[in-house]
């Protein structure tokens, strides 16, 4: 099972705090983005991938606290009891 | 009378002789450092000696607009507040935005410089070109809501603009803030204890002419198009007007660097008790609230459920009382903010500061005699934040020893390591254990510790404009100076930072020409970036701080103890050599008589 944590913009307006997704064996990222999707009936993606399916600069993915950015973007794999943390753009100060 | 973007107007008030001046500003100074930040850096170097007391006459108070500021450029209503500084000794510049800088402009001021001191508390009012100093005996002691609120009444105009300071401005704490439209804070640096030491409570102006262009058709489409990429870009279009700065919490919490109790942990376990999102789903956010010109809207207008009201919290100012004291309550962390803007408090400061003193007291350094019949002071205690905000701003018992910052605090306890401050101003929000690059930021920072002197959080966390390893060195030194020299930029045209998220370097350079003649490449605007940069460097060195305040403190070296940077410690001291390097210093970090020639500040 891998979690899937919903944090600021995603919380409110999709109203999901997180969400499980049953995975058989280790999965890229992007498959695993669309079967939550998916499973949530929400669409979230649109906000962290451009329309030609590239991860956007600003978007913020952790894989166990670290962002996909620095691991393989996309193509990162996810195991088993992997953690994930999601965030639209976001900026202040 | 006529106001032209190109005619730049200063007010000289003499505080002592009560002479009031007005001067014509050579439009080459102003196309050398623009406005605001970087033009009233220069006249306050050209003026004071950088060694005197910061609370004595002798020391001047600037008010400074940006070039663009009262325009109708996205965000354009900043205003800096320029002297030398209490807190740090450095020299000392303050931004602020809502309506009083704009309004400043409309009455055909861009800079109002300070000198003196008066013998007894005045206000300072202003009708366009009609400038009087008042007797402010009756407003002294006030609070600033109560302030603005009289002076507006009694100078007839409803419309009018204040900055003033409250209690905490009038008795000097080193952290007062200046407070304008009742919540908008020129915060930093103890900007308001100069203006208590002046005895000047208050600024009222009302102005009556809008700012003229030369080619208005130009600049009104250049500010569309501006105004156009902020509305699309999704963190100032989406994020910023919906959660405001507090979109923040969870992202640094998750990443990290959401320094906890006096800045020991990266992680805060109440973090959903206290984040942008419980301020909304806890009911307490009514709606958001923009400054002057700004399309974004970032401000909150909260309400809580014990009837208070008011602006905020901010990100910076909620960490500064919820996890950096251990405070889990946000009603109590909203109150506290409300409550530095009553008393004219920097926020991050005063809450950095009682952090400072939590840890102190908690282990044994700060004697519980000295708290006379305050609660103890606890991490956590929500109790305990209300109650010394109070005793500091009317510096009240510990309040007193309090008021000084938190370096001087814990020094006066045997235990300044336990200050985390840079150049004696506390730090903000981002553990820079896990961020090398904004480490750099918080080490060279010319006004002490600060994150808004070339936020490198941006590339290193929120991937804007692009996404850096925090933890790489690679490329940082050069990052951070090209940051700071934009940001210096951008303070000096008088737009709000947040709106680089949306713009850059081209688009500010775009801006600026149109709106003059000057005929800028964006180069030579982030030359003037880096002019300002040094010349504000140059006023510190020669005040006597040198290159060994280039520094963290000790607790950086260690480890992070949790979180998901959990190992990581901060690595600038290999980066310094490398950023002075970049900069054209020496490897001390001394700027060599060559490079002031070549910026012209020499
Ligand atoms: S983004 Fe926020 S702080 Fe900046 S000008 Fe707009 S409302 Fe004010």
């Amino acid at each position: 099972m891998v979690r899937l944590n919903f944090f600021t913009l995603f919380r409110l307006e999709l109203g999901i705090k997180s969400i499980d997704v049953e995975i058989e064996k280790e999965i890229k990222l992007s498959d695993l983005l669309y079967l939550a999707e998916k499973k949530a009936n929400k669409k979230f993606i649109h906000k962290l991938i451009d329309s030609d399916g590239n991860l956007l600069n600003n978007a913020i993915i952790l894989v166990n606290g670290k962002n996909v950015h620095h691991l393989q973007k996309l193509e990162t794999i996810i195991k088993d009891g992997d953690e994930l943390a999601l965030f639209p753009p976001g900026g202040g100060g | 009378m006529a106001n032209e973007l190109m005619d730049v107007k200063a007010l000289r008030i003499n505080l002592k002789t009560g002479d009031i001046k007005q001067e014509n500003i050579d439009m080459e100074l102003v196309k050398k450092y623009l406005g605001g930040r970087g033009l009233a850096s220069k006249i306050l170097k050209d003026e004071i000696d950088p060694k005197i007391d910061p609370l004595s006459e002798a020391n001047k108070l600037i008010f400074a607009n940006g070039l663009l500021t009262g325009t109708a450029v996205p965000t354009a209503g900043r205003y800096m507040v320029v002297t030398k500084g209490p807190l740090t000794g450095t020299i000392a510049s303050s931004n602020s935005g809502g309506f009083f800088g704009a309004e400043l402009r409309k009455a055909g001021w861009s800079l109002v410089i300070i000198e003196g001191k008066a013998d007894k508390p005045v206000y300072i009012s202003i009708k366009d070109s009609d400038v009087k100093i008042n007797d402010a005996s009756h407003l002294w002691g006030k609070t600033t809501d109560i302030t603005t609120d009289t002076l507006i009444e009694e100078f007839g105009e409803k419309n009018a603009k204040v900055a003033c300071i409250g209690p905490a401005g009038e008795k000097l704490v080193k952290f007062a803030a200046i407070i304008n439209d009742k919540a908008r804070a020129a915060g930093r640096t103890g900007v308001g204890a100069v203006m208590g030491s002046k005895n000047l409570k208050a600024i009222v102006v009302k102005g009556s002419e809008r700012i003229d262009v030369m080619d208005k058709a130009a600049f009104m489409d250049a500010v569309k198009s501006k105004v156009d990429l902020i509305r699309k870009d999704p963190i100032t279009g989406d994020g910023l007007p919906k959660l405001g700065t507090k979109v923040l919490d969870s992202i640094i919490n998750q990443s990290g660097l959401y320094p906890t109790k006096n800045f020991q942990f990266g992680t805060f376990e109440y973090v959903e008790e206290v984040n942008g999102e419980a301020l909304v789903n806890k009911g307490y956010l009514i709606d958001n609230k923009a400054c002057y010109a700004c399309p974004i809207g970032c401000g909150r207008d909260v309400v809580l459920p014990n009837g208070r009201k008011g602006e905020g919290p901010e990100y910076e100012s909620a960490w500064a009382f919820g996890a950096d004291c251990g405070v889990k309550d946000l009603i109590a962390i909203s109150d506290a903010n409300f409550m530095c803007n009553e008393l004219g408090l920097d926020t991050i400061s005063a809450g950095t500061t009682l952090a400072c003193a939590m840890e102190l007291y908690e282990k044994g350094y700060l004697p519980k005699e000295d708290l006379k019949d305050g609660p103890e002071l606890t991490f956590g205690s929500s109790e305990s934040l209300l109650y010394y905000l109070k005793k500091i701003a009317y510096r009240e018992d510990l309040g007193d020893k309090l008021a000084e910052g938190s370096y001087r605090f814990a020094e006066g306890y045997g235990h300044p390591e336990l200050s985390m401050s840079v150049k004696k101003q506390e730090l903000p929000a981002y553990d820079p254990r896990g961020v090398q690059g904004h480490s750099l930021e918080y080490a060279t920072s010319n006004r002490g510790g600060c994150h808004v002197r070339g936020y490198m959080i941006s590339p290193e966390v929120l991937g804007v404009p692009e996404k850096l390893d925090p933890q790489s060195l690679e490329g940082k030194a050069g990052w951070v100076k090209v940051f700071q020299d934009l940001t210096a930029v951008i303070d000096s045209a008088g737009l709000c930072l947040f709106s680089s998220f949306a713009l850059g370097a081209d688009d500010y350079a775009e801006l600026i020409n149109v709106g003059t003649n000057f005929g800028l490449t964006t180069d030579e605007v982030l030359k003037i970036g880096e002019r300002i940069w040094n010349l504000e460097r140059q006023f510190n060195y020669e005040a006597g701080i040198t290159p060994d305040e280039d520094r963290l403190p000790d607790r950086f070296k260690e480890p992070l103890p949790d979180g998901s940077q959990k190992g990581s410690f901060s690595h600038y001291e290999d980066l310094l050599v490398e950023y002075y390097k970049a900069r054209g210093w020496t490897e001390d970090g001394i700027i060599p008589k060559e490079k002031l020639q070549e910026l012209g500040i020499a």
